[in-house]
This record gives C-alpha cells, structure tokens and sequence, in this order.
C-alpha cells in the first residue's frame, strides 16, 4: 500500500483512535504517542499484506490493546491529568457557558471513573456511534456482554449526574 | 409536551438505559431532549447527550498520521544530508592521505638517490686517492732496487 492511500485511509477514524486512547489513558501527550505507535505498527502490518475485515475495527482493537497494556505498565504514571478541551474559549462573563462547561467536566470525570470496559463501550457507542458488532469485536468480548457494560455505564452516568445535581441543589 | 410525544420519550430514555435502542431511536431520543419543554423535567440525560455531541468534536488537533510521515521523511532526509555531509568528507580526507602519501615517498626517493650519488662520489674519489698512493709507492720501489743494488756492491767491498 502506498502512503498516500494508507493516510487517507486512517484520517477517516484517526481522531476515533485519540479519543478511544484519550479516554483510557486520560493525558492528550500520552493519547497521542500511543495512537501514533498504534499507526506504525499498522503501517507496518499493512505491508505485510495482513489481511483484515475492516482496518478501522482493527485500528480500534489495537488502539484498546496498546492503551491498557499501557495502564499496565504504568508508563504513564507522570502525566497530566487535565482535559484541556474543555477549557478553551473561556468566557467569565458568560455564566451559562461557564456553568456548560462544568457540566461538561462533570459528566466527562464521570465517565472517566467507569470500570475500564464500560467506559470502552460508552465511548464507542454513544461517541464513535459503532454498532454492537463492531464494539464486540474492537473490545473481543460478545454483543451480550457489549449491551450489558452498556446499560450498566449509562445508569451509573445517568445516576451520578442526578446525584450530583441533587447535592447542588442542596447546598445553593 | 403532549403526553404522547411524553410517553414516547420516557419509553426510549427507559429502553436508552438497558442499552436497547437502535442508532435511529437514539437520535429521535436526541430531538425530544433538545425540545425547550423537555428542557427542564429532562435535564440530566439532555446534558449526557449534550456531552456525547461535545465529545465527538475532539480531535488531536493535527493529522497524527500525517505527522508521522512528515518526522520519517525528515528523519531520512536529515540522515540522508549527515550521510552526504560524510561521504564529501572521507572523499576529500582520503584523495589528501594519497597525496600526502605521494608526495612523502616522492621526498623518500629523492633523499635515496642523493646518498647514493654522495656515496658513488666518495668511492670514486677513495679509489683515485688510493690510486695515487699506489703509483707513488711503485715509483719508490724502483728507487729502492737501486739502493739494494747499491748495498750489495758495497759489500763486496766491505766484506771481501
């Protein structure tokens, strides 16, 4: 494949790769290093002429892989753990988009706090959009057990939001 | 709200929870949590929503694939330039070291042939000088024959 062709190829779902790494891994350094060596190895698996059902779920499933052999190492141990998007374009003038961005945190720690597997399915469900067949074979668990972590990471989400909105109320 | 559309979106959150509604539910789902009268009962699960769609805008800021390509092809092209950088140079130290080389044994040779020629010249002039002597010395062995002569006739003389 020429490298040409495997750019645009990977530029399709690139930025599904960062965000699935970033949700793992939490730091934007730490996401980003991890795709790029997650594109090598790709790169290097393509020229092997490897053939797969679809690079993008196989893109996802090394990405997933590298990310939490990564936790494991805790190699990322010293990064930061800022989300950073959140705080651009910040207006203190502007009380609803302050208050907007704050939710937006609160739901992303969160999400951050679910156990590993449903914060994967989460994040390849209701941000990446991918169909159950797709979650079940990034994440190499059944479609069962896909829905299952599914339901079971957006009661919590849903829970701790009410939970949270709750406490607020309270002590207004 | 009318309580059908009401009902119908209590159904989907219910079915949205267990993990049961398709792509096209979740996005009817979306709609009636963006409504304004929705806005207030449904707060919670409309900001979830609100996230997801916030969420999905995240990128890295640059192509990270593209990056790659560009560091590999600086990478050859900075090893390619040291690479040449070297060949220019060993070229340049090695054409000095030949004529360095050259130019010591061309100094060696001449040095040689100076003290075989001052070594020639000494011979030649050991062998006229020992010439010479040899001629002088024959010369004084003739007048030494005459002085034997001379002795021997006086001895007759001398004793008879």
């Amino acid at each position: 494949m020429k490298t040409t062709h495997f750019i645009e190829k990977v530029q399709i779902f690139e930025a599904k790769m960062f965000r699935l790494a970033r949700r793992i891994l939490v730091s934007e350094d730490a996401a980003k290093d991890a795709v790029q060596e997650v594109l090598l190895k790709l790169w290097e698996k393509v020229n092997q002429n490897s053939n797969f059902n679809s690079i993008e779920a196989y893109a996802m499933q090394m990405t997933k892989n590298h990310c939490l052999d990564q936790l494991k190492l805790k190699a990322n141990q010293n990064l930061h753990l800022v989300h950073d998007n959140f705080e651009a374009e910040e207006d203190e003038s502007d009380e609803n988009s302050s208050h907007n961005e704050t939710r937006m945190q609160l739901i992303k720690n969160v999400m951050d706090k679910l156990p590993e597997q449903q914060k994967m399915v989460m994040q390849l469900r209701d941000i990446e959009n991918y169909s159950f067949t797709e979650i079940a074979e990034i994440l190499d668990i059944s479609e069962v057990a896909a829905r299952v972590n599914l339901s079971r990471a957006r009661k919590s989400v849903i829970q701790k939001i009410k939970k949270n909105k709750a406490y607020e109320t309270q002590t207004k | 709200m009318k309580p059908k559309q009401n009902k119908e979106l209590k159904t989907l959150l219910a079915r949205f929870e267990k993990g049961e509604t398709n792509r096209v539910e979740e996005e009817r789902l979306n709609e009636l949590l963006q409504l304004e009268e929705n806005k207030n009962n449904f707060s919670d699960e409309a900001e979830l929503f609100a996230y997801f769609k916030t969420a999905k805008k995240e990128t890295a800021n640059t192509s990270l694939v593209q990056e790659i390509f560009d560091k590999t092809q600086q990478f050859q092209n900075s090893s390619e330039n040291s690479s040449n950088a070297f060949h220019v140079f060993y070229k340049y130290a090695a054409i000095l070291i030949i004529a360095l080389g050259m130019l010591h044994f061309a100094y060696q040779y001449q040095q040689d042939k100076i003290q075989k020629e001052e070594a020639r010249m000494a011979y030649l002039e050991t062998k006229k000088a020992l010439f010479i002597i040899s001629e002088e010395m024959n010369n004084a062995t003739d007048k030494l024959s005459e002085i034997e002569d001379f002795t021997q006739q006086t001895q007759k003389y001398i004793n008879p």
